[in-house]
């Protein structure tokens, strides 16, 4: 536990040095020093409190809500492959804005709830039908099932809300899909404050996630409601992964790795493994976006398309050199 | 108890007591393993019901039935790579004990069943029968600081095993009844179940056909008749009668 501890802390040292990285990073320069003695000029502190610091808050607490989600999903299915997308909630969310940017000028209504709100209320429902489906299957497996066909379902109708849209709106919903925290406010980091809450739930949980990877059988013979807690851990992606989503488009890859990162250096035990996989992931997020802030300057790459970039290549190294301990 | 309109186990009256390991032989799709699926209150019978220490399981309730009874499944499906002490730990997650306790009552379990060596090797990376002898462990664990009392639901704890582990198991849960819980195994090898059980019932079609102590149960007919090949036994009056398989029809 020790051990853990200790990388655990590392973990948040690196934290606080990539996000003030982040903050100092930027066309405008902003030296540290003079902010902190506060003889900066007015326009550098308006840049690192009203653009750079909402972005990276927001990068941070997304990051960590899609890689803790990873890292209980896995768990709770018991599938090492398994990632927020599965349960349908980053496809749902998709749709919902995709029918948004193609539709949303054109009926009031919607137009009215803005493209957050319609991403996580797509985000929820896909993932609450998932749910459903897997309840009247029965099993692990028709929830999975039923996952990657709602998935399926929720793509094609992306698809064909590209195909309606006009080439401004087609160019929206690409970018959306791509992902990125290049449009973050302050009222969205408000919003992405569920997500350390959804987070801090799921570690409640940690034990019993410990216990259903042993089999629901197992984990029932060890006191535990085994419907209870898949339903309750659903939910919390729902919210963690949906706001997550709603605010910065889907964020690739993240979900899927970071949790065997974290397993392979600190531990599978989700009391070390949640907090892991949240600074890990936040970590990644905003290293991500400092990246593509400079890879292709002045113009800035989605953070999206480095995550899978970056990620599926180092997630296939891991698969061919560490299959054994990643349990697949 | 009938499942897919098959009847798995018929009018099947049966009991473990405290202080006592009780042996389920019998040939494959018996009903063994529902048997002690429907012991273990994975699966609600048909009809007749089960009573642990004279109530049913609702009334115990779900956490004090975890520190009541413990159960072995017959394939365990972790996947995830935990270390092998974290695995053993996992049964101490229904008690509230704190976990100083729990790492002494975890490090006793490591002791008692000579698995120091590999106690900080990767879960995911041990042979079968290195995982086996860690989830049967971690069930021992589970009950460890109440095994008075307590009961044991092994299914097939030794398929994977070899001779010398399966007979430290045996001798392990013989220790357990000694010390005053009840243990239930479902077991292939006769002979070992002869030597190592207070009790042998034997599970044929779904009904048990004979129940008793191993001398009276484990006979030349008994077996001949259940398993269909023609056997001899050997070693009566010891008490532990040795089964010898001579052809694989009966006559």
């Amino acid at each position: 536990m020790t051990r853990a501890s200790l990388r655990l802390g590392l973990l948040v040292v690196a934290l606080v040095v990539v996000a003030s990285i982040s903050l100092l990073m930027g066309p405008a320069d902003v030296s540290i020093l003079s902010l902190i003695s506060g003889t900066a000029p007015e326009s550098a502190r308006v840049i690192v409190t009203d653009i750079r610091l909402p972005r990276t808050l927001l990068a941070l607490l997304v990051g960590a809500g899609v890689a803790t989600s990873g890292a209980c999903i896995q768990g709770l299915f018991r599938n090492p492959l398994a990632d927020p997308a599965l349960i349908g909630v980053s496809s749902g969310a998709a749709l919902f804005a995709a029918g948004f940017l193609v539709f949303g000028g054109t009926f009031g209504g919607i137009a009215l709830v803005g493209l957050p709100v319609a991403a996580f209320v797509g985000g929820l429902a896909a993932t609450l039908l998932v749910l459903e489906v897997g309840r009247r299957g029965g099993t692990i497996s028709a929830m999975l099932l039923a996952g990657v066909a709602i998935n399926a379902i929720a793509i094609a109708g992306v698809g064909l809300f590209s195909y309606l849209a006009s080439d401004l709106q087609l160019r929206s919903v690409a970018f959306w899909a791509l992902g990125s925290v290049g449009g973050a406010n302050w009222r969205g980091v408000a919003a992405a404050c569920v997500i350390p809450v959804a987070i801090g739930l799921m570690w409640r949980d940690a034990n019993k996630l410990n216990a259903i990877t042993l089999g629901d059988a197992e984990a029932s013979h060890l006191g535990i409601s085994v419907a209870a807690l898949r339903r309750r851990i659903v939910v919390l992606t729902a919210f963690a992964v949906g706001i997550g989503v709603s605010l910065t488009g889907v964020i690739a890859f993240v979900g899927l790795v970071v949790p065997h990162l974290v397993r392979l250096s600190i531990g599978s035990n989700h009391r070390v493994l949640i907090p892991g996989a949240a600074l890990l992931g936040a970590i990644l997020l905003v290293l991500a976006d400092c990246l593509g802030r400079i890879v292709v300057a002045p113009a800035e790459l989605p953070i999206g398309i480095l995550t899978a970039l970056l990620g599926g290549p180092f997630f296939i190294y891991l698969i061919v050199e560490q299959k054994g301990k990643l349990g697949i | 108890m009938r499942s897919d309109g098959v009847t798995l186990l018929d009018r099947v009256d049966f009991s473990a007591g405290q202080g006592e390991v009780v042996a389920v032989i019998g040939p494959n799709g018996a009903g063994k393993t529902t048997l002690m699926r429907v012991l273990a209150n994975e699966i609600p019978a048909s009809s007749g019901r089960l009573l642990i220490d004279g109530e049913t399981p609702p009334q115990i309730g779900r956490e004090e039935l975890a520190r009541r009874v413990a159960v072995l499944p017959q394939r365990s499906v972790l996947d995830f790579p935990f270390r092998v002490h974290e695995v053993i730990g996992m049964g101490r997650i229904p008690h509230r004990t704190s976990s100083f306790e729990n790492r002494k009552i975890v490090q006793e379990v490591i002791d008692s069943l000579a698995l120091a060596p590999i106690i900080d090797r990767v879960y995911t990376t041990l042979s079968g029968g290195e995982r086996q002898r860690v989830q049967i462990a971690r069930v021992i664990c589970q009950l460890w600081d109440c095994r008075e009392g307590g009961y044991f639901l092994f299914d097939e704890p030794t398929a994977p095993l070899d001779l010398a582990h399966q007979v430290a198991f045996l001798e392990t849960a013989r220790s357990l009844a000694a010390d005053g819980a009840g243990v239930l195994l479902v077991i292939h090898d006769i002979n070992l179940a002869t030597r190592f059980a207070d009790r042998i019932a034997i599970l044929s079609q779904g009904r048990i056909v004979s129940d008793g102590k191993p001398v009276d149960v484990v006979t030349r007919e008994a077996i001949e008749s259940v398993y269909g090949i023609r056997v001899d036994v050997i070693d009566q009056a010891s008490g532990a009668p040795t089964v010898r398989v001579l052809g694989s029809r009966t006559r």
